[in-house]
């Protein structure tokens, strides 16, 4: 489904990413974890296309698409989906609004008919109990007012809404408590399907005793110096990360 | 003061066109503007925004008898009483015939103006002159609530020439009272227009009235507004004006709170993608305790589209425990477009509460980021974002027929904003 080869990025004149290669299949789930500022976010950002990067080298092949060669919107439209780390707040916009716009966006490009205000409601009705998430706060203005907990749900509500291929949640857990965390994670294990595929981005390991990844990998310094299966999350856990670090000194 | 050469003829053209139609009544008036001048850049009041005239052009003067016009839509006026100002006067025949409850409507015959200028200018003196030919009276009654909104349309016939039309309203809102007007500016384009409007609104105490204004204009219009307010004790004024389309536009609104426990709300929001010039001069004046005033006034422009915002605030040395708010919000999607902001805050009281602020910026490129990413294209993502800043004020607009009217129109200009 996607595949990274020697991706290279920076920001100005600061290279962030500096070669990361990364394979993901779909019905995969791929954690990426590393310390701050290792390029975990940069990574998430430059697969949703944010145009504050510059790639400068390598490629990143999705279904056959060169995927840095389309917008942000055809990203979505494609299926790609990122959670944001810091979802921001939009006075005046609801997530009723836009997400009604965004699925017939989507919609089109599949070639499928609109989908009718009832089939919209229902859906919504459906996937807003999947998130535990209060329906009043969707005809809110986005993120207006909103807890710490209610953003970071309705980032998970927008994807069980728009249904994608590859979801990336950029640090999704981070500035959550234990009982938000659990209905975040309850919520991505729900839209699991042997079609689409999840890569987590995260700092801790914790959202992974509910999240249970296929591979983990460690992102440090701008390239992937570990990859394993869960097991490796745990071991991080329990010794930090110097000795991933140490190890890829040896190499 | 040095004058345009050009102005100063128009107005010679005026006085004469005037004093040939009106006689004695306008006497003291055009001796006033003769000696006034169309102001220039020099004027600080009019710094930023110069008046003037199509080159080569002769302004007839217009004080109504214009031909009825096949373009006034009533049916888009529907659920309110509808009034209408043709070529610049008060027109019977073109307006609801019906017998408004509450409500007396007459032409002014003899002007006695019950609300003080605070600047002795030429429009406003001009505009005196020709009050008894095409003015119109409104006298709300006491304790009478006229639940549809009465609205004011202006248009203009005539297509001989250029022309200059003074449309004059003089409203008195009785005690307890609740009324709502909206005053519709429309000119086809077909000719330069200048209007030269004066609203005198006297609100009595406990009243609530709302005024709302639609200022659509093209590249040959002026409009200039001269509003004045006083509100007595416990009275709630609400002003909200939509400026679109192309031309020159001038707003002076002010408002005298001259008694305790008065509120005044002052909305503008101003869409432009040409040649628009959009400049508010609000002037609040607390005259007595535990009043509130509150301001925003919002502008979205591309193109060379300019706006001007300037608002003066005087809280006098009795007015304690005075709140005064003033936000100014632009969002300039060009090069081209300005935006000129100026708060004047004088304050002689110690126990007030005063906030002013202005910002003015491009669309934040987060939020449109954060819509692609979900699948709305760049153009559907600043639209969205464009309409969310714009509703702020149009929900001010709570009457059902005219948010539709209101919605309808900005709804409109956004399509060619975004399109350019």
């Amino acid at each position: 489904m996607l595949k990274i080869e020697n991706l290279h990025a920076s920001i100005g004149e600061k290279e962030i990413l500096k070669g990361i290669n990364l394979t993901v299949n779909p019905g995969e789930v791929h954690a990426i974890m590393g310390p701050n500022g290792s390029g975990k976010s940069t990574l998430a950002s430059v697969l949703a296309g944010r145009e504050d990067y510059e790639v400068t080298s390598g490629s990143v092949t999705y279904r056959d698409m060169d995927l840095l060669e389309l917008s942000p919107e055809e990203r979505a439209r494609e299926g790609v989906f990122l959670a944001f780390q810091y979802p921001i707040e939009i006075p005046g916009v609801t997530t009723i609004n836009f997400l009604k716009t965004a699925i017939n966006e989507i919609r089109k490009h599949r070639g499928e008919e609109a989908l009718d205000a009832v089939s919209f409601l229902k859906r919504m009705k459906e996937k807003s109990k999947l998130v535990e998430i209060d329906q009043s706060l969707l005809s809110r203005s986005l993120n207006e007012g909103f807890s710490g907990g209610e953003k970071k749900r309705n980032e998970i509500f927008q994807m069980a809404m728009l249904e994608p291929r590859l979801a990336i949640l950029d640090e999704t857990d981070s500035g959550l408590d234990i009982d938000a965390l659990r209905i975040v994670a309850n919520g991505v294990n729900l839209l699991k399907t042997p079609n689409n595929a999840t890569i987590v981005v995260t700092h801790y390991q914790r959202l992974l005793d509910y999240i249970v990844p296929d591979f983990v990998h460690v992102l440090w310094n701008g390239k992937i110096i570990k990859s394993g299966t869960k097991e490796l999350a745990l071991e991080l856990e329990e010794k930090g990360y110097d000795w991933v670090k140490a190890e890829a000194a040896l190499v | 003061m040095k004058t345009n050469p050009q102005l100063e003829d128009l107005k010679l053209s005026l006085l004469a066109q005037i004093q040939s139609v009106s006689k004695e009544k306008s006497t003291i008036f055009l001796e006033e503007a003769d000696q006034l001048h169309f102001p220039n850049s020099k004027n600080e009041e009019w710094k930023y925004s110069s008046f003037s005239v199509s080159k080569d052009t002769n302004y007839t003067l217009r004080t109504g008898q214009g031909k009825a016009m096949a373009s006034i839509h009533a049916e888009a006026f529907e659920g309110c009483h509808l009034l209408v100002f043709l070529d610049g006067a008060f027109t019977e025949s073109l307006s609801s015939t019906e017998v408004l409850k509450g409500l007396t409507i007459k032409k002014i015959n003899h002007l006695e103006t019950f609300t003080s200028a605070y600047e002795n200018n030429i429009f406003n003196q001009l505009n005196g002159s020709t009050a008894h030919l095409s003015g119109l009276s409104i006298q709300v009654n006491e304790k009478a609530i006229i639940e549809k909104p009465i609205v004011i349309f202006h248009c203009n016939s005539y297509t001989e020439s250029a022309a200059w039309v003074q449309p004059r309203i003089q409203v008195q809102v009785g005690e307890r009272a609740e009324v709502t007007f909206a005053e519709i500016w429309q000119s086809d384009g077909a000719q330069p227009v200048v209007t030269n409007a004066v609203q005198e609104i006297d609100v009595k105490k406990s009243a609530i009235v709302k005024w709302f204004s639609l200022e659509k204009g093209n590249k040959d219009s002026s409009l200039i507004n001269q509003t004045r307010v006083e509100t007595a004790e416990k009275a709630v004024f609400q002003h909200l004006v939509v400026s679109l389309g192309e031309g020159f536009i001038r707003n002076n609104l002010e408002i005298k709170i001259n008694s305790t426990e008065a509120d005044a709300h002052m909305y503008g929001l101003s869409i432009g993608s040409a040649k628009l010039h959009v400049d508010h001069h609000t002037f609040i004046n607390h005259k007595a305790v535990n009043t509130t005033s509150n301001q925003l006034y919002k502008s979205i422009f591309s193109g060379k589209a300019t706006g001007v915002f300037n608002g003066k605030i005087l809280v006098d040395q009795v007015a304690q425990k005075t709140n005064a708010y003033q936000s100014s919000k632009n969002i300039l999607l060009s090069t081209d477009a300005k935006v000129y902001a100026k708060p004047q805050l004088e304050i002689f009281a110690d126990d007030v509460k005063c906030s002013h602020g202005a910002t003015i910026g491009q669309l934040d490129e987060e939020p449109i980021f954060y819509l692609r990413s979900r699948g709305l294209d760049e153009a559907t993502a600043k639209q969205m974002l464009v309409q969310a800043f714009a509703s702020e004020i149009l929900m001010k607009v709570e009457n059902k027929s005219l948010h539709a009217l209101f919605e309808a129109e900005i709804m409109a200009e956004m399509e060619r904003l975004v399109s350019k």
